[in-house]
């Protein structure tokens, strides 16, 4: 991987916009259709669809080593057990 | 001894500035080192006083030398120094600033100056942490671990507490920045990732605690801050909150944080152990990987010190399984520093003494650490002096007499100078026999069943309590006797050369106390192992 | 390697280590709120609908904007347009200014209906009503002291621009703010949805 990051076109990251602000528009349409659990699991799954172009292009982490990436994975399995684990307790009381 | 002059004097006169800013203002790691260590000692003495007024006051039932508010506040302000401003700082922020660039073979840190503006977290965070026992309505009474509902009640100056740890945590957490980053850009050529020393596993396992456990503190610490201004009732289940989330945010860090105490501890002593026993680490990389091993499974077992708060059964079930899990990696390390020693030839110097005693007193208080693990046998040790016991064996017995071992083992190399000998192994004998006696009474007192945080109690445990208070007079005595001798060493001791152990890692190879720089004006390759010591010979002093 | 050595990887790996923090920090919230939504799916759902997910959207998409133009910059300043890569600066400073401007309307018109942490309306509220808004406040005040950082951040930089310190040469400076300023984006499009759209689908 190169040290220094090659510039991102414009275009590019218009095209990156586009998405996102397509994305959380479906979203707001989505959650006026339906509710309950599997609506708000697929509006966390766009999100995170978004969160995920915003990293990779936005923050340039396509162009970073193999070091960045693992932090993050870190960072997700961290974030997941804190949440999960307190269910563990909160769901089953 | 004979009074001598060293004709060397490494960083202390080189630098850009010269005197008292020459110290504030700077950003090479090794003052930054010092400056840390000299707060950390200072710290621990005070709280020290602290903890001997507390068993003082435990020598007989009843009120001897203060009455019940006055108690609460001692045993938390000797908590909350002891945990954030002594025992999580020192090994890292003391040894591993002035050790780590020296250990991989850099010149500084990655982030020098974010390393200075750490150090003045620190102190803020220390001023503010000291100025809430002298302002507002009186020290905080809360216990260190400031659990709702009580702190977020109480008259008494928590919120400057409160904002103090938080500081205290930018500090911790900047300093982890700093350490990842160093460890993976800064290391000199041919300083393979098979060739860091274990103390610089270590550094990094708990370096990426720090980044990911930290702030995890500083929002629940926040929340209790704003909690007491906006009375919003966030941890009040009338208002939908919940005292029991309070209780998992706060352990969600603070199980992690142990590991920040513990994990240097040991690099220290898988440094020490392969020097005086003259033989390579066994198992290099079992140690390497269950440090790593011991920060990720240390951070799912935050809630075996909640089976009593009223949590969800299958949750104690879930908590309890994962806390044994923890036990495989420190276990391994064990395991391994004793077939280090296996046909050694060992050499009974001073920081290998504090090093044997880290490993007998780690054990104890680990295999102490199974018996509240599993949850049946935690209901009824749970708030007994036998958790208080518990910690202290891994904490202090742990983690404190590492720092211990590690001030005799570098401070030679930090300033030159050796102390004498047979003062250090007096002061040895006496702390490891003081310790004994007061934590392993403290235990079995506390399986008979006196609860922790009272100034008073039954008649029935006066005997084991008058022993442990004697005990900590003994322990006392040890630690300032070693912490004179090591004075009188760093005055005029015997100067030493490059060596004085004859250890194998980067730090032996520069003059004592280094340069600038650390590395003259070639910088480092390294071409063997962190234990090899063919051909390493120990200089005389 | 000496000590002047510059090392611009290592300075963005050092933002995002620092990022990580960001996040536990915003996840700690993220546990409460969803350990209480669990508890209270139906007070939420009634609370949430009280949101005006009309201004949530509009600020949806001016942070989103705003996270483009800062983007643009870096790629102005590294093809060393600095006229181009200032105006966009200024661009995303606006926006931000913009953001907070529209997030003080919302507080405000929720204060004015007696709807705010402590307030004697909420202590008599439902308890996941009162909790909600609770999380609310703080997420989104804790969200919005960051685009407070984030303005002073880009502002900072922004001069540094002017003075060529960060240049075509030298731009990790903007560099780690665009992290910054992205990463308070990130979360703000997780924020959106867990407090304006998703406990609304949970009528009991
Ligand atoms: C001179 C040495 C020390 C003595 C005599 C001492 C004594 C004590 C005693 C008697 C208590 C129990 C108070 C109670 O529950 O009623 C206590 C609590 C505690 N000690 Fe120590 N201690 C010493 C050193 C340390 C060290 C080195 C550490 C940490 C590294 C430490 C950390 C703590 C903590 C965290 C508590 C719990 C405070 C609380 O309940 O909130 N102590 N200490």
């Amino acid at each position: 991987m190169a040290e220094e990051h090659k510039p991102v076109s414009y275009r590019s990251y218009f095209v990156i916009w586009l998405a996102l602000s397509a994305l959380s528009g479906l979203n707001v349409w989505i959650a006026g259709l339906a509710g309950g659990s599997l609506t708000a699991w697929i509006i966390l799954a766009v999100a995170s669809l978004q969160a995920g172009l915003v990293l990779s292009v936005f923050m340039h982490l396509n162009q970073e080593t193999k070091m960045f990436r693992l932090g993050i994975l870190a960072l997700l399995i961290i974030v997941a057990v804190s949440i999960g684990l307190t269910f563990v307790d909160v769901l089953y009381r | 001894m004979t009074e001598t002059t060293l004709n060397y004097s490494g960083f202390y006169t080189e630098g850009p500035r010269k005197g008292i800013l020459g110290w504030l203002l700077t950003t090479d790691h090794k003052r930054i080192g010092i400056l840390y260590l000299g707060c950390i000692v200072v710290m621990f003495l005070i709280a020290m006083v602290l903890g001997l007024a507390i068993r003082l006051e435990l020598i007989a039932p009843g009120k001897t030398i203060m009455g019940p508010q006055a108690y609460n506040a001692t045993f938390t302000v000797h908590g909350i120094i002891m945990i954030f401003l002594f025992i999580i700082p020192s090994i890292v922020a003391a040894f591993g600033n002035f050790l780590l660039p020296i250990h991989i073979g850099a010149r500084d840190v990655s982030f020098p100056k974010l390393n200075l503006l750490s150090w003045y977290c620190y102190v803020a965070g220390g001023l503010l942490a000291i100025a809430s026992i002298f302002t507002g309505g009186g020290a905080p009474d809360t216990g260190w671990t400031f659990y709702v509902p009580f702190s977020t009640q109480t008259t008494t100056n928590v919120n400057l507490a409160v904002l103090g740890a938080f500081i205290l945590g930018f500090s911790s957490i900047l300093t982890g920045i700093n350490f990842v980053t160093t460890i993976h850009r800064l290391r000199a050529k041919g300083m393979t990732w098979g060739r860091l020393p274990m103390f610089v596993w270590t550094l990094y396992a708990t370096a990426w605690i720090q980044i990911l456990a930290t702030p995890m503190l500083g929002i629940t610490l926040v929340l209790v801050f704003l909690e007491r201004i906006f009375g919003a009732g966030l941890f009040d289940a009338a208002r939908g909150g919940d005292p029991i989330l309070y209780q998992h945010l706060f352990w969600i860090y603070s199980h992690p944080a142990v590991y920040i105490m513990i994990l240097p501890g040991m690099g220290v002593v898988s440094e020490i152990i392969p020097t005086f026993a003259r033989k390579p680490l066994f198992g290099y990389w079992a140690m390497a990987i269950s440090s790593l091993a011991i920060a990720f499974a240390g951070s799912l077992v935050w809630a075996h010190h909640m089976y009593a708060s009223g949590m969800s059964d299958l949750a104690v079930l879930v908590f309890s399984f994962l806390t044994f899990i923890v036990a495989i990696p420190s276990a391994i390390k064990v395991f391994n520093w004793i077939s280090t020693l296996y046909k050694g030839s060992i050499e009974l110097a001073p920081p290998m003494l504090f090093a044997l005693a880290f490993i007998f007193q780690f054990a104890i208080g680990g295999l102490g650490g199974l018996a509240l693990g599993a949850a049946a046998s935690d209901v009824h040790l749970h708030d007994t002096s036998f958790v208080v016991g518990h910690f202290h064996y891994t904490m202090f017995g742990g983690a404190g007499f590492a720092f211990f071992a590690a001030l005799h083992f570098w401070l030679p190399k930090f300033t030159g100078r050796m102390y004498r000998h047979k003062p250090a192994v007096i002061a040895w004998g006496l702390m490891f026999v003081g310790f004994n006696v007061l934590y392993m009474s403290m235990q079995a007192v506390g399986i008979q069943g006196m609860p922790r945080r009272y100034y008073d109690y039954l008649p029935e445990f006066q005997a084991l309590n008058l022993v442990a208070t004697v005990g900590s007079w003994i322990l006392a005595a040890g630690i300032l006797l070693m912490f004179y001798n090591l004075w009188q060493g760093i005055r005029r001791g015997r100067p030493v050369g490059n060596n004085p152990w004859g250890g194998a890692t980067l730090e032996w190879q520069i003059p004592s106390p280094p340069p600038l720089e650390n590395f003259g004006a070639e910088d480092p390759v390294v071409t063997k192992g962190p234990y090899d010591y063919k051909g390493v010979v120990a200089d005389e002093y | 390697m000496s000590i002047e050595h510059r090392d611009d990887t290592g300075a963005r790996f050092g933002m995002w280590l620092f990022l990580y923090t960001e996040v536990i920090l915003f996840s700690g919230l993220f546990v409460l709120f969803a350990m209480t939504q669990a508890r209270f799916p139906e007070h939420f759902a009634a609370a949430s609908a009280g949101l005006n997910t009309t201004i949530g959207t509009l600020n949806t998409f001016v942070l989103l904007t705003s996270s483009l133009t800062l983007s643009l910059s870096v790629t102005a300043l590294q093809l060393n347009k600095i006229r181009q890569s200032l105006l966009f600066c200024s661009g995303t400073v606006l926006l931000a200014v913009i953001f907070l401007v529209n997030k003080y309307f919302e507080w405000s018109t929720e204060i004015s209906h007696g709807i705010y942490p402590g307030s004697d309306h909420l202590a008599e509220s439902a308890p996941g009503t009162a909790a909600f808004f609770n999380l609310y406040f703080f997420t989104t005040g804790l969200h919005g002291l960051h685009i407070f950082i984030g303005i002073v951040l880009i502002l900072t930089v922004t001069g540094m621009i002017i003075r060529g310190k960060v240049s075509a040469e030298c731009p990790v400076l903007l560099v780690n703010s665009t992290l910054y300023w992205h990463l308070v984006d990130l979360i703000w499009i997780f924020v959106f949805p867990l407090f304006y759209l998703i406990p609304r689908g949970f009528h009991g």
